[in-house]
């Protein structure tokens, strides 16, 4: 799915899509539009779906769906019914599969792992010495 | 001395270790136990390696005392400790040492004397932290060994010497 490139091809790319990419983050980097996004990959919702399922205002969900509409992340193909583009997908899955693999993860999930307390025995026989 | 936090720090140690019970053949805070042999074994790698360690460790008049509980010393009466020194990047070790890399945390930083080290270090276990709202976020402990203020030659048998405590703390979480 990603192809391999330098760090300087790689730099060059991203300063060419500067703008577009950064339209793309800010359309996801939005609680209530990546809800949206995650409820429409489970398929076509309908206007009335997306406001019970987001809990939104009608006002604010329709702000939302233009807004993602416009950058294409999703479309609305049939009268009344919501749904994520190819586009929007590969987004949303380039973002978890990085997240996956991420040192945040990782870190995050040794984090849970190791946090804790001593045992009370443990504490009695560290301090409990004098 | 009143204790200090130290945010975000994160302990990347150089040093032997040893798992065991390491009381079992002499009592706690003696040179005889299996702690102040590895204090000595480390002393040994240490001076064999020196040129190597000396431009590796980022202050080597700091000894470092690390113990950990492993979840099974209840049964086992079994745990983790490593004597060590801080290091930054290394490229290669000696082959009896080890690198330990303590989780990025919150530590509450107190001095106690060798002669009231149980009493105070007890204090500030049960009582300081909970009573500061915090609580222990992992579980091990670090003693530090400042060489102005813990003459090795006399160790602990002068009351006056001086160990660091660094226990990881986090804020106490209400359910």
């Amino acid at each position: 799915m990603f192809e391999e490139k330098s760090i300087i091809e790689l730099v060059s790319s991203l300063e060419n899509s500067f703008q577009e990419i950064l339209s793309i983050i800010k359309a996801i980097g939005n609680n209530k539009r990546l809800k949206i996004l995650l409820t429409l990959l489970t398929g076509e919702k309908t206007f009335e779906n997306l406001k019970k399922e987001t809990k939104l205002q009608k006002t604010a969900l329709a702000n939302h769906l233009i807004k993602l509409m416009k950058i294409l992340l999703i479309e609305k193909p049939d009268y009344g019914k919501y749904k994520i583009t190819s586009d929007g997908e590969l987004f949303i899955r380039a973002m978890e599969n990085a997240y996956k693999y991420s040192d945040i993860r990782e870190s995050k999930g040794m984090e849970v792992i190791q946090r804790g307390q001593f045992s009370k025995d443990f504490v009695d026989s560290f301090f409990g010495s004098s | 001395m009143q204790p200090t936090i130290i945010e975000n720090k994160v302990f990347k140690l150089l040093g032997c270790v040893f798992y065991g019970d390491p009381f079992h053949s002499a009592k706690e805070w003696t040179y005889e136990n299996e702690i102040s042999k590895l204090w000595v074994r480390f002393g040994r790698v240490l001076e064999k390696n020196y040129n190597l360690l000396n431009k590796i460790f980022i202050d080597s008049k700091v000894g470092y005392e690390l113990h950990i509980e492993p979840k099974e010393f209840k049964e086992t009466k079994k745990y983790y400790v490593m004597v060590a020194m801080e290091i930054g990047n290394v490229q290669e070790i000696p082959l009896e040492m080890y690198i330990k890399i303590l989780p990025k945390a919150n530590y509450i930083l107190y001095t106690t004397t060798v002669g009231n080290k149980f009493n105070e270090g007890s204090y500030i276990y049960n009582k300081w932290i909970p009573e500061n709202g915090y609580q222990q976020a992992f579980p091990y402990i670090i003693q530090g060994y400042v060489e102005q203020r813990y003459d090795p030659k006399t160790g602990l048998n002068n009351p006056n010497n001086e160990i660091d405590w660094y226990i990881p703390i986090k804020k106490i979480e209400l359910i």
